[in-house]
């Protein structure tokens, strides 16, 4: 049998060993150090969960759950939710403008609020965008939107950002441009709106390095820029500067913990994304797998599912279109901040 | 020991069998399923082309000053639904040719009588595009000369054209070769693109300030190419901005055209499928100029030059000789490629040749696109010293094939100029710029005497990858002559058209200081029951879109317009051109091969404006072996069918 | 010459083979339906199909005997499962010359290259770029899955008395991949992910341990198996995409020249292996070490 010591066995002595240990251990540790586990950026020590904008996501729930509850008069609920409720609650019954109003009152009492100011945003889109495919369903020649409707909700949002300038205020607006860029998805109107979001967000992470939905919303306006659109030489992005972004905010999800399974396999499906867009399908692939990992849903698994299939060669292409697809699906618009504390 | 010997020798058979079998067949053998037949005496569009003659100072060399020159352009300048020729001739009192068509199969002389007879009184004409510039539904005529005017020709509608260079501002004096139509800000009014080739002053050695250069009457020689590789002494790019009423401002500075390439051919196409066009400028002795436009990020829009800096070379950062540009999908991916004229020279030069640029997606490249050039592997690098060169479906099978005309200078074959021009281009100066310096050609051949070239596609692998930026690329087997094209003429300037509205695309040629020749494509006796569908777009003007604060509009001629046809699994891409290619323009309408049985199942139509059609169904299955009309915005009009007496008798 | 009687080769109840073709065919099975390997059966079907077919034929015609081709299943069902291609024609030629390797190619009494290894070698190198070997199954579905595979796969390593093969194989990936990184090629993830992959999986506990195609004894075998570490790293650091493959690929081919080196030295040796070791140590005198630890 193999196994019994023979010339051809290699002597190794006590010495060898241990000296062939340490030196193993200490590689493991320069590659630790130079690339980490998963060659994430560095994130600076003791942040909190406030600074990163990811603190209470409890009770944002909370108070989502109630914003959506029928109108009760509950004591305790402070008099902007319960108006930004009933505003909802009036959308839903069909008066719109009316409901509007009452939402833009409560987003004016709390314009820090996250939730009210999604509310409302996500209120107006899907009003557009009910208006826009009337339009065009009925084939009329009533281009322009309804005046409450019209220059909503970037008018609101400036004027609520100009009286109470603050990192959520600001996002609101950046996001708000999205939305429109969503709605009206010609490349023409999209560069230009996406220029305005990034600039917005670019302004809150220069105060705010590390506050997590501008990080997410700047990498995703990267991410989704099409391939096609020709910049000026001036105002050309870096072509990493999408991964940079989520990659950040993986590495601050993964500092503060505590995150539900389905954001956490959002942000690693984003972040592959960006990494296949920037043309390097082996980290693209590799985070695609942490997503797998980290969530049962099944609209997602079938989403990755579908990215395993796609060869080196054809991968920028596919994604191109899965980014567009994604970016269009009006069900599920990707601005909708619920997704931080469903 | 034999016998490992053996036993390796054996399954190296087997490893070659299997890569044998596997390999695509080679298409050497191929019958070419298309046949043409030459026609131009019987049909009576022959135009001999005359060679123009400059100063006698410049004797040694004037066999390749005088090379360039015979240009054609095959559109329908009176309207009445058949493709007519301009032919340009280039000696010294020799008018241009306009052959119209009668419609059945023969043609008039009438350019004295339309008033665009030019005449090089001064210089001499080189080039010839149409365009509507005006809306007003009929093809205006620019024609590019050398030392003299340029001239701009307004149709004036039925059948007589008037001079408006003066009041559209675009009589430019200098040494063009090319120009194309585009409407680059896609406000609905044509823009002209104009690319030139010797610069049009230069340096006056007595006086050292700069003088108009005048090579009839040249003050100093040294009017040549700085290098053979790396030239930037050309001519200035020009680009006319129309502004309507029939005229235009120059902004080619602004919008960031800047480099002086010598530039023999430019074209302009929506590369990266942002509804913008984008411009290629094919350079001989240097580098190629690709600028892709910035219309979706800025406005007014700008052009950004795009060098791909990785390969060898890589596009826009070439060192050859750019000749002629033509945009097609060749692969099938959606995306335009590219078809440019190069020199291969086999015993002379062959580290060169045609390059043929597939469009692929690239994660860092402007535009998100990124060329490589596949002639090699897909057997189109070797058309010999070529010039004009097409894509064209040539026989129905719906993939596109390339016609590339070619050959430089017929002389006395047993003495070639070959050693001297490569002596010159190895010298340490490498400095060829005055012309006296050249050694004298005399009766020299050099490339001459060469077969044109008809690159047939052959059909992909039986499992295709579908809409992958495969690195598979097509391929092609030369079959001209063995299609019928066998002459000897050194051609420049191809149009494409379909003068018996058959459906088969015809070629007619533009041989320098030669006569010109009309091929005839006999599709229908070698490959009969090939379908095929045409379609002629008319763009609105007046029905224009604000998108993103911008007014955007079709010209009248849907210049730009973009056209994609599902038939078969397959999606063939077309777009309608202002003109491209070295000395040619191709009429306008589109034209798709479906093969045998083929149906078209989906036809999705975006114009300049943005407006975007779709038909499918009987509407479009009516449409089929006829030129279809779509005027914007209204529905799909079926063509008249080929009416009997009209074309060819066979 | 009289005729060899009909021998039946069929491989008893407690041959290791045997277990690993049924991990083997277990493992397609859950491939196709729960993890992401995306292959058409009928493609995997050509694959094993005309690989048992030849090998059985050859079997016959050369040695008149009736095989239960286990070695071939199991060869040819790992080319089924790591090659993708739409080509089904691609499939068929690269089991036909994965097992015409073993016949053809030998150095001494046996074949030198492990069959499903030349095979795929071959067929993403002459195949006019039809072949790949999809990265879908470069990762395993779960990690927890990987992890089950990667503790069944050492128990069996154990059984068929390889261990130390593998171990050395694994444990030079680990400090290749470390050094990798150290150099900045990525994140340790990225550099040990590939270690809960099928393509890594099929490669450490199918391709490497075949017994016929490695080292007779455990100092060698050690060997071998860093060897096979040390150019795998290498090359995935130079970011070839099939490093592995090309690695043992290429050990494997030099044993040929050891044959000739020992044959010139006058060492008569069958077994190519030991030849190997015999040429290292030098001289005909060194084969007296011949007799020791064969390989089973």
């Amino acid at each position: 049998m193999t196994g019994s010591a023979n010339r051809a066995r290699v002597r190794l002595s006590p010495t060898t060993v241990v000296i062939g240990l340490a030196a193993v251990a200490a590689l493991a540790g320069l590659a630790l150090w130079r690339g980490g586990m998963l060659d994430l950026p560095g994130v600076p020590a003791g942040l909190t969960a406030s600074q990163a904008g990811l603190a209470d996501l409890a009770l944002l729930r909370g108070r989502a759950l109630r914003l959506e509850a029928p109108a009760g008069h509950d004591e305790g609920v402070d008099p902007a939710m319960a108006l930004a409720a009933e505003g909802l609650a009036a959308v839903r019954r069909g008066e719109a403008e009316q409901g509007l109003e009452k939402l833009c009152e409560a987003l004016s009492r709390k314009p820090r609020d996250l939730v009210i100011g999604n509310a409302y945003r996500m209120a107006v889109f899907h009003l557009r965008r009910t208006w826009l495919a009337d339009v065009t369903r009925r084939e009329t020649l009533a281009k322009r939107l309804p005046p409450y409707l019209e220059r909503e909700p970037v008018a609101t949002l400036e004027r609520l950002r100009r009286e109470h300038p603050s990192r959520e205020t600001t996002l609101q607006l950046a996001l708000a441009w999205v939305d429109e860029l969503m709605l009206f998805p010609a490349l023409e109107i999209q560069a230009p709106a996406s220029v305005e979001s990034v600039n917005l967000l670019s302004e809150v992470l220069a105060s705010d390095p590390v506050y997590v939905p501008a990080l997410y919303g700047r990498g995703l306006n990267y991410l989704h820029r099409p391939a096609r659109l020709v910049w000026p030489e001036a105002r050309k992005a870096a072509p990493d500067a999408a991964s940079r972004d989520l990659a950040l905010c993986v590495a601050i999800g993964r500092r503060i913990g505590g995150a539900p399974p389905r954001l956490v396999a959002t942000l690693a499906l984003a972040l592959g994304d960006a990494y296949a867009k920037e043309g390097r399908p082996g980290h693209a692939r590799s985070w695609w797998q942490i997503a797998q990992n980290s969530s049962r849903d099944s609209a997602l698994l079938e989403s990755i599912r579908r990215r395993f299939a796609w060869q080196d060669d054809e991968m920028l292409d596919r994604l191109e279109a899965e980014l567009e697809g994604r970016l269009l699906d009006l069900e599920q618009p990707l601005t909708d901040l619920s997704v931080m504390w469903r | 020991m034999h016998a490992p010997l053996k036993r390796t020798l054996v399954m190296l058979a087997l490893l070659a069998t299997g890569w044998a079998w596997l390999t695509p067949p080679d298409g050497a053998r191929l019958d070419p399923g298309v046949r043409f037949e030459e026609i131009g005496a019987r049909a009576g569009c022959r135009h001999l082309h005359t060679l123009v003659e400059l100063s006698p100072r410049f004797a040694n060399i004037m066999p390749w000053l005088s090379s360039v020159g015979a240009a054609v352009a095959g559109v329908d300048f009176d309207g009445d639904g058949l493709t007519d020729l301009y032919c340009t001739s280039s000696g010294r009192d020799v008018p241009n040719r306009l052959f119209r068509n009668r419609g059945d199969g023969s043609f008039d002389e009438v350019a004295a009588r339309a008033g665009v007879a030019c005449g090089n009184r001064q210089g001499a004409c080189m080039h010839a595009v149409f365009g509507d510039v005006d809306n007003d539904g009929d093809l205006d005529l620019y024609v590019v000369k050398w030392a003299e005017e340029n001239q701009f020709f307004i149709n004036r509608g039925d059948g007589t054209f008037r001079d408006a260079t003066a009041e559209a501002g675009v009589g430019y004096w200098g040494y063009g070769n090319a120009a194309t139509f585009v409407d680059y800000d896609r406000d609905g009014l044509l823009d002209l693109l104009v690319g030139n080739y010797f610069a049009d002053s230069l340096p006056d050695p007595r006086t050292g300030r700069m003088a108009r250069s005048n090579l009839w009457d040249p003050l100093t020689t040294r009017v040549m190419h700085s290098t053979f590789t790396h030239a930037d002494n050309g001519g200035r790019t020009l680009l006319y901005r129309g502004i309507g009423g029939g005229r235009f401002e120059e902004v080619a500075r602004e919008v960031g055209l800047r480099f002086r390439g010598w530039t023999l051919a430019v074209g302009a196409a929506d590369l990266n499928n942002d509804g913008w066009p984008d411009l290629y400028l094919a350079n001989d002795f240097g580098p190629d100029e690709l600028y892709f436009n910035t219309g979706a990020t800025e406005w007014p829009p700008r052009f950004r030059r795009v060098v791909d800096t990785t390969a060898h070379p890589g596009i826009g950062d070439d060192w050859w000789k750019g000749m002629n540009v033509d945009f097609g999908d060749v692969d099938g991916n959606g995306y335009l490629d590219l078809y440019v004229t190069n020199i291969l020279a086999r015993r002379y030069k062959t580290d060169e040749g045609n390059m043929l640029w597939l469009n692929v997606a690239d994660p860092v490249s402007p535009g998100g696109r990124r060329f490589w050039n596949a002639a090699e592997a897909s057997g189109v690098h070797d058309g010999g010293w070529g010039w004009g060169a097409k894509f064209l479906d040539a026989n129905n099978d719906g993939l596109l094939d390339i016609f590339a005309l070619n050959g430089f200078v017929n002389g006395d074959v047993n003495h070639t100029y070959w050693f001297a021009l490569q002596e010159m281009v190895t010298q340490t100066r490498n400095n060829a710029a005055d012309a006296a310096d050249w050694p004298p050609m005399a009766d020299r051949d050099l490339s001459g005497y060469e077969r044109s070239r008809l690159f047939v596609q052959l059909p992909p692998d039986p499992a295709p990858r579908r809409n992958g930026s495969g690195t598979r690329p097509p391929r092609f087997a030369e079959v001209a002559a063995r299609a019928g094209i066998d002459d000897l003429d050194n051609g420049r300037g191809v149009a494409v058209i379909d003068f018996d509205d058959d459906g088969a695309l015809d070629l007619y040629v533009a041989n320098q200081g030669a006569t010109s020749l009309l091929y005839h494509n006999r599709l229908e006796r070698v490959s009969p029951g090939r379908r095929w569908l045409g379609l002629r777009l008319e763009g609105r003007p007046d029905l224009r879109r604000e998108v993103g604060g911008r007014m955007l509009a079709s010209t009248a001629g849907a210049v730009g317009a973009r056209v994609e046809l599902d038939a078969g699994g397959r999606t063939q891409v077309r777009e309608v051109s202002g003109g491209s290619g070295y000395a040619s323009q191709s009429e306008p309408r589109l034209h798709f091969g479906l093969g045998r049985g083929g149906r078209p199942e989906r036809l999705r139509v975006r114009w300049p404006s943005g407006r975007v059609q779709s038909f499918e169904g009987p509407a479009l299955e009516a449409c089929l072996g006829t030129y279809a009309r779509l005027v914007e915005g209204a529905s799909l009009e079926r063509g008249e069918p080929q009416v009997a007496g009209r074309g060819v008798a066979p | 010459m009289p005729t060899k009687p009909l021998q039946v080769v069929a491989p008893g109840l407690r041959d290791p083979r045997l277990m690993l073709a049924v991990a083997l065919s277990l493992w397609t099975v859950l491939g196709q339906t729960f993890l992401y390997f995306n292959r058409d059966p009928g493609q995997i079907a050509v694959a094993v199909g005309a690989g048992c077919a030849l090998d059985m034929l050859l079997a016959f015609a050369l040695h008149r005997q009736i095989l239960v081709p286990i070695s071939a299943y199991i060869t040819t069902l790992s080319i089924g499962i790591l090659i993708a291609s739409s080509d089904w024609r691609v499939f068929a030629i690269a089991s036909l010359w994965s097992i015409a390797s073993k016949y053809l190619l030998r150095a001494g009494d046996r074949h030198y290259f492990n069959p499903s290894n030349f095979g795929i070698v071959a067929a993403v190198t002459l195949m006019h770029g039809t072949a790949t070997v999809a990265p879908g199954s470069q990762w395993g579905g779960d990690y927890r899955v990987a992890a089950l595979i990667m503790a069944l796969g050492l128990a069996m390593m154990k059984r068929v008395q390889r261990l130390d093969l593998v171990l050395a194989w694994l444990g030079g990936y680990t400090v290749m991949s470390l050094l990798r990184v150290a150099l900045g090629q990525g994140g340790l993830v990225f550099a040990l992910g590939p270690l809960t992959g099928a393509e890594f999986a099929l490669f450490t506990f199918s391709m490497i341990p075949d017994p016929k195609t490695n080292p007779p004894t455990r100092g060698a075998r050690i060997v071998w198996g860093l060897l096979i570490a040390a150019l795998d790293g290498v090359l995935r650091f130079l970011e070839v995409r099939y490093s592995m493959f090309y690695a043992l690929f290429a050990l494997c081919a030099v044993l040929p020249l050891f044959r000739q080196l020992a044959l010139a030295r006058g060492i008569r040796e069958a077994d190519p292996w030991r030849t190997v070791v015999l040429v290292l140590r030098g001289g005909p005198e060194a084969a007296v070490g011949a007799g020791e630890g064969r390989a089973p």
